[in-house]
């Protein structure tokens, strides 16, 4: 009996302490004919509350009563593309065939595709209609993600303007585009910027023998770093493919310079778009297989691809991979978190100067909006300068967040342009240069024609060359490492980091051709087969060499 | 069993789960065979034709093999153990034994790389210097980590197979001569094989199709992983899901091979044990030396646990290159106790599985008897089927459920009535879609308890009672469901907490925080950036002794009829 007691008695104190422990409703209670705005978004719980509680008293301050944000998570922004294109087929469907309409095979690819294919009146039908009373995913807003996740949403018609041609706002306060990234366009509108850099731990550099910390991309090829690097992977996020994109467009801006082309020269022959120099060209071609090479030694001392935006910094923090590329914000924030008991950081981050894209985190107006107005009164409250000092101010401060630092950087040209203002408030240095985004955009000029293109075909061949070969490309680099490093291995250096020549030789001048001409399925297998070769053979001959 | 009433139960059980499971499942994977309105087989070749893919399916197999090797070599001498002897102790360890299975997601990653990281404890407390244990020996760290895992589902199906077992039949060997390991290999082990059966096919497909180990340790070249990436890239590709068909047919035909070779072999009896003649009571040097194997196990598997244990109870920072934090607080609890999301998540948990346990119990129960006491020609193939969630990535049954409840969600009479949409559409309320999902990928280890002990239980115990009158459901309820009662119970315990613990389908399908389960409301907290992994660690350390409490506080309160049902009383 008492043995029954004490276990019943333990069950009810294990379930009873979150109820104990709960604190009182910290947003405010509204009425049940206050506006329910419907957002998506992958933001984490902390942006969500200080943007949800920010706006609803902003709007009862300015229209009247305050707004229930209803947050839809769903995951990450895989997971809510995939959700969104649902949604907006079953809602579509319906409708469609409530006018009568067949339904046919092979519609639903149809309804998002990119381009119109054989239905091109379901597919304009589809783009025409904007009401809530007929097509909707029951969506206001697309909140946060990249701008690859939100210009795809638009180009499968799932996300609309928010204010009629001319009747936006009279000014954005941030350019449309900066260093090759888009911040805005007609539907998608940037809040937020981050970058792409380098994290390390101190103590594992010291462990490893490292004297000079990693500050460009190139310094993590090092064999040193064999086993080490935590690399986020770009097949799955369309922010870190843009990323990888920008570590080979760095290397065409160095192969062009080092042929002894002026800038002068190449922005006259870009802005032209045609006669191009062979000899300029070829230039490209070779940095842009540098640049492809340096991600595949990146990736040969990558101790893993993750999804996971914040695994990176959390393993360097902890010294389980002593170097990784991260997002600015994550590290930073993870190694404020990660002091010593002196208050040391143990985890250090850099933004490679000139080496890394400005990226911007959108919202997005949904299609059929059941709450439009409200909706846009939010993205004009996220472009606010109220709305902009929710991502920077600490927590308290006045105009700031209540309950956490979110520690992103503003979008707005003039917050930067206002630094004093700001200063005593902010929880980053925004007026430091390595921190400034519009200073770290200002070293990087970005040619579109050189890499923007090969988008894509860059993300299939990190796949192919980092991800399904990684087995391989791991044993060879070790194999090389083992016997004397790069430089005692150059034949095996070169099998290493020679292209493959199926379905046809691979360079930057054929990869799209290759594209076209073969299907998906053909070329990353003959891709894979083809670095698995060499990555064999790299490692016979390194092993030979001995 | 009549063989009406076996094509009634046949038909509903077959139409439930093809409902439940196989419209669903269909919806998504015929993205791999229709394209563009047209059907290919172009994706299903392309998984033949790209070598890495067969590696991967080979690798996957080498994992499962070797899992359910290890795992049978742990879990059989435990439960063998636990069954003979009564040592001191052993109250407390059979419930301890069970607790592995209960890492929570997320932070039970953390708690891996705590323990086994550069700068974690094991290298630490030996002095060992930045040893990468997680970096190398990527194929043995996953089976290990997988078998530590997973031996309590092989131990509690072993353990219930014993107990099912009738000491005359070992008396009667031992008096015909046969003693010591040939009573064992000749008598015990073909009697038990049932729950040896149900044990190591759930391990085996399990561990074939687990995708949350070889994440940990970066071991991508196999089956799962492949998956996991192909359906998490950008864009869309229809080749995932040709992958997870052929990942399901493997399955399938890894399942028939074993029951072929070892699932024939059930022996039923005429009696079932009912009394505890067998055990031995321990003392002394004896008592530790079978305690032993149970601390040495238990220790070891635990050992993650432990790392969101102390993880929870760290200062952001405060545990690195040490065995112990440097600096403890309860502030993480507090946090994660006290956050919005955590009582209602708590609520919902109990709500969502309990619901699902409730529709596995019948549902099981129906599939086994027409597995086990039909002659039905099909009744394999609703074995088989039953089998399938297991190989299921969780990930696309999701995708089969959202687009399911996005369908009814857009019908007039849906759209009309908040009432049907309460029921049907996951935005308005997903509570149906989350106990169908639970109980769907929960389903296996009910049929496979439930089967194990009717092949046990003699159909003559059955028959007798219907000759002396009793209907068929005065059966059911005071026959047969008491002679598979430590079956049962055994199918709960495995369903309940792994439907607490359920990841895919509770992040993608609970949508709004009001329906958030805790699984989801710990990855809302492991997302918030710098503290996130310890505010989360401490709802984990909450779940777990939830479920520990759950597990153990069943067992003692159950006492003696417990102790009776798995021999640990």
């Amino acid at each position: 009996m008492f043995r029954n007691l004490s276990v019943l008695l333990v069950a009810a104190v294990v379930v009873a302490l979150p109820f104990l422990l709960r604190p009182p409703a910290q947003t405010e209670q509204g009425r049940a004919a206050d506006p329910v705005l419907s957002i998506i978004s992958p933001h984490n719980e902390a942006i969500r509350f200080e943007f949800g509680s920010a706006f609803s008293a902003w709007h009862r301050q300015h229209h009247g009563s305050p707004v229930k944000i209803d947050w839809l998570n769903v995951g990450g922004t895989t997971e809510i593309s995939r959700y969104l294109a649902s949604e907006y087929v079953a809602a579509m469907r319906a409708w469609w065939r409530a006018q009568g309409n067949p339904w046919p095979a092979g519609a639903a690819d149809e309804l998002m595709a990119t381009t119109p294919g054989k239905f091109a009146d379901l597919h304009a039908a589809f783009r025409a209609v904007d009401d809530p009373a007929k097509v909707t995913a029951r969506i206001d807003l697309f909140f946060g993600g990249g701008e690859y996740d939100h210009t795809r949403a638009f180009q499968q018609g799932m996300t609309v303007p928010p204010w009629p041609a001319g009747q936006g706002p009279a000014e954005f306060h941030y350019p449309a585009r900066i260093s090759g990234e888009l911040w805005r366009s007609a539907t998608m509108f940037g809040t937020t910027v981050s970058t792409f850099g380098i994290c390390y731990n101190r103590d594992r550099l010291r462990d490893l023998g490292v004297s000079t910390p990693p500050t460009s991309w190139a310094d993590l090829t090092d064999p040193i770093y064999f086993g080490q690097v935590g690399v986020a992977d770009p097949t799955k996020s369309g922010s870190i493919a843009k990323a990888f994109e920008m570590i080979i467009h760095q290397q065409c801006h160095e192969a062009v310079r080092a042929a002894g082309f002026a800038d002068a020269q190449v922005e006259e022959w870009e802005r032209a778009g045609k006669d191009f120099p062979p000899a300029y060209e070829a230039a490209i071609a070779q940095g842009w297989l540098n640049g492809l090479r340096l991600v595949q030694l990146i990736g040969a001392n990558a101790r893993y691809f993750t999804d996971s935006a914040s695994k990176v910094p959390i393993d360097v923090s902890t010294g389980d991979a002593a170097v990784g590329l991260a997002i600015d914000f994550y590290a930073r924030f993870q190694a404020q978190a990660s002091k010593d008991a002196a208050g040391n950081e143990r985890m250090v981050y850099v933004t490679p100067v000139g080496g890394s894209s400005v990226s911007c985190d959108p919202i997005s107006l949904m299609r059929g909006a059941p709450n439009r107005e409200v909706a846009v009164r939010f993205i004009e409250f996220c472009l606010s300068e109220q709305g902009q000092r929710l991502w920077v101010y600490r927590p308290g401060t006045p105009g700031g967040p209540r309950k956490y630092a979110l520690r992103r950087l503003p979008i707005r040209e003039d917050f930067y342009q206002a630094t004093e203002e700001h200063l005593p408030f902010v929880a980053d240095p925004i007026q430091d240069p390595t921190v400034n985004p519009y200073s770290l955009a200002q070293g990087f000029v970005y040619r579109s024609r050189w890499t923007s293109r090969l988008f894509n075909a860059q993300r299939d061949l990190v796949r192919a060359m980092c991800l399904d070969s990684a087995d391989e490309l791991r044993d060879a680099w070790r194999a090389i490492i083992e016997h004397g490093g790069p430089s005692k291995n150059p034949g095996a250096m070169a099998a290493l980091q020679k292209m493959p020549d199926r379905p046809a030789p691979l360079a930057w001048g054929t990869v799209r051709d290759i594209m076209r001409k073969h299907d998906r399925l053909t070329y990353m297998r003959q891709w894979t087969d083809g670095f698995r070769d060499n990555y064999r053979q790299a490692q016979q001959l390194a092993e030979a060499a001995r | 069993m009549r063989r009406s009433t076996a094509w009634v139960i046949f038909t509903i059980c077959c139409v439930v789960f093809g409902a439940l499971f196989l419209v669903p499942l269909g919806m998504v994977l015929s993205g791999g065979f229709i394209v563009n309105g047209r059907f290919t087989l172009q994706y299903l070749a392309g998984v033949f034709q790209n070598p890495i893919y067969a590696e991967g399916l080979l690798n996957s197999l080498k994992i499962a093999v070797g899992t359910t090797t290890i795992v049978t070599f742990i879990a059989v001498p435990l439960a063998w153990l636990s069954n003979r002897f009564e040592f001191a102790g052993k109250k407390l360890f059979s419930g301890l034994v069970l607790v592995p299975m209960i890492l929570p997601p997320f932070v039970g990653a953390i708690g891996f790389q705590q323990m086994f990281g550069q700068y974690g404890v094991v290298n630490s407390l030996f002095q060992l210097g930045p040893i990468d244990w997680l970096g190398q020996s990527r194929y043995f760290g996953v089976v290990a980590l997988q078998a530590l895992g997973l031996y309590p589902i092989m131990y509690l199906n072993v353990l219930a197979a014993l107990a099912n077992i009738d000491p005359a039949m070992e008396e009667a060997a031992e008096n015909l001569g046969c003693h010591g390991f040939r009573k064992f290999w000749r008598i015990t082990m073909p009697l038990m094989m049932p729950g040896l059966f149900a044990g190591g096919t759930l391990t085996f497909i399990w561990s074939f199709t687990e995708l949350g180990t070889p994440l940990i340790m970066n071991y991508t070249r196999c089956a799962p992983v492949q998956v996991f990436d192909a359906l998490k890239e950008i864009g869309t590709n229809p080749f995932p899901y040709a992958l997870v068909v052929v990942m399901l047919a493997t399955s399938c035909l890894l399942y028939a091979a074993g029951k072929l070779v070892l699932g024939g072999k059930a022996y039923a009896m005429q009696s079932k044990a009912a009394t505890t003649a067998g055990s031995v009571k321990l003392t002394g040097l004896r008592n530790l030396l079978v305690l032993a194997p149970f601390v040495v196990v238990t220790g070891v598997a635990l050992l993650p646990h432990f790392g969101v244990l102390l993880t929870s109870i760290s200062q952001p920072g405060a545990w690195y290159q040490s065995v112990l934090p440097q600096e403890v607080t309860l502030d993480n609890f507090r946090e994660a106790l006290g956050h919005g999301m955590t009582v209602s998540s708590i609520r919902n948990s109990l709500l969502y599985s309990s619901l699902a346990v409730l529709v596995n119990i019948v549902l099981g129960v129906a599939i086994a008897f027409v597995v086990v006491r039909s002659d039905l020609r099909v009744r394999g193939l609703l074995d088989g089927l039953a089998m399938l969630p297991l190989a299921v990535p969780g990930l696309v049954m999701a995708f089969g459920y959202l687009a399911i409840s996005s369908y009814f969600g857009n019908l007039a009479w849906v759209k009309e009535s908040r009432f049907w949409q309460s029921i049907l559409d996951v935005r308005t309320n997903p509570t149906l879609f989350l106990v169908i999902a639970y109980a769907v990928r929960r389903l296996p280890y009910m049929v496979r308890s439930a089967v194990a002990g009717l092949q046990q239980t003699s159909v003559s115990l059955e028959e007798a009672s219907a000759n002396l009158g009793a209907t068929q459901w005065t059966t059911l309820r005071r026959i047969t469901l008491p002679l598979i009662a430590a079956n049962l119970v055994a199918g709960v315990l495995l369903a309940f907490s792994f439907s607490m613990l359920e990841v895919s389908d509770s992040l993608m399908l609970a949508q709004r925080a009001d329906f958030f389960p805790i699984t989801k409301t710990i990855y809302e907290l492991f997302q918030l950036i710098g503290t996130g992994k310890y505010i989360a660690a401490a709802l984990g350390v909450w779940a777990m002794v939830f479920l520990a409490v759950t597990i153990i506080g069943a067992s003692l309160i159950l006492g003696k009829k417990m102790g009776q049902l798995f021999r640990v009383g």
